[in-house]
């Protein structure tokens, strides 16, 4: 059994570890990283407990794997990296579709800016039938789109996640939204 | 959002509005307040793993339902693999026979076997081709499965010249 201290020791890559490397550090990492990571984590599982425990998982995994710190080059991709390998691991493992029907919970989670509940609601309703056409799009077409959502993420990180290239990435999303856009369209002419 | 070249795609159209108000709301997304500290918590409360708890998850895998039918199935394969090759055999050649060298007998054994002046006639009349032999052999041959390490006995060759 470790320590506190000593489960944070030698966390941080070798090039920014010092002596006085301890819990201020880790702490900063987290609270940089925590919502970027809940966001990647959410745009998957539409839960948000289950993105909370992503998070979670995944600094327990850099306590884990610290070993393998000092060959990190980018830690804000090497976290989100982490993140949706352990979010679509769970998915795939428990085979039950994203919760984006769950209106309710979207309701939540939705900022609650000069919105009345009723245009809540509507709102809601609107983005899950959205997310719905975003899980019936090819794996790959739907990583790019949901990646691309968390918007702190660019291209290039979005690629580096993926371990594709950015040319790849762009004619992904390209693709994935006209498909969109086009599904979108039959069901209004379709209702 | 980054666009294809000369595509613009957001914006657009209502399709492309409801796209971005969609993913926009995850972009927004906000978690419950305090996620780092119960993050922090967390981590502090998290054992390390030693090597003790790398065999404890080897061991539960081991135990897994999932893993037992990877074995099941493996076994399967092994045991069909091993009766499949002892059923077959492959050509077992037989080891060369030398025949020993003639002995010259002695010139008095010799005087005293009584010799005809001609060799003896071919049989001409009957068939030669030993059809009883033949299927014998081939029954050996093809239908009984031999335990390993026997040797098949050969083919009787069927000459031309007793024709």
């Amino acid at each position: 059994m470790g320590t506190f201290e000593g489960n944070l020791t030698g966390l941080l890559p070798v090039t920014e570890r010092s002596a006085g490397t301890t819990a201020e550090e880790l702490t900063a990492l987290v609270a940089e990283y925590s919502s970027t990571l809940y966001r990647v984590a959410f745009s998957v599982s539409r839960n948000a407990a289950e993105a909370e425990d992503m998070v979670q998982e995944t600094f327990l995994r850099v306590l884990r794997h610290r070993d393998r710190l000092p060959e990190v080059r980018d830690a804000r991709v090497w976290l989100i990296r982490i993140t949706w390998n352990l979010v679509l691991d769970r998915k795939r493992r428990r085979k039950t579709r994203p919760e984006n029907e769950n209106v309710d919970e979207l309701v939540r989670v939705l900022p609650a800016k000069e919105m009345r509940a009723d245009q809540a609601v509507i709102a809601a309703q609107g983005h899950a039938r959205v997310l719905k056409l975003i899980d019936e799009l090819p794996a790959k077409e739907r990583q790019v789109i949901l990646l691309s959502a968390v918007d702190e993420l660019t291209n290039a990180e979005i690629a580096a996640v993926l371990k594709t290239t950015e040319s790849s990435v762009r004619s992904r999303l390209f693709r994935a939204r006209r498909e969109l856009a086009t599904k979108l369209r039959e069901q209004k002419e379709r209702s | 959002m980054s666009e294809m070249p000369g595509a613009p795609l957001t914006g657009s159209t209502a399709e492309d509005r409801a796209i971005d108000a969609a993913l926009g709301m995850i972009s927004s997304v906000q978690p419950r307040d305090g996620l780092s500290q119960r993050v922090m918590a967390g981590l502090a409360s998290a054992p390390a793993e030693t090597a003790a708890d790398g065999m404890r998850r080897w061991m539960a895998s081991l135990t897994s339902p999932r893993a037992w039918a990877g074995s099941a199935a493996a076994l399967v394969i092994v045991a069909a693999a091993v009766t499949f090759s002892t059923m077959r055999h492959p050509a077992v050649v037989a080891p060369a026979v030398t025949l020993p060298h003639p002995v010259a007998q002695p010139a008095g054994a010799a005087a005293a076997v009584a010799v005809g002046p001609h060799p003896l006639e071919a049989n001409t009349v009957h068939s030669t081709h030993h059809r009883g032999i033949r299927r014998s052999a081939r029954a050996v041959h093809s239908r009984v499965p031999l335990p390993r390490g026997t040797v098949a006995p050969a083919r009787p060759a069927v000459s031309s010249a007793s024709h």
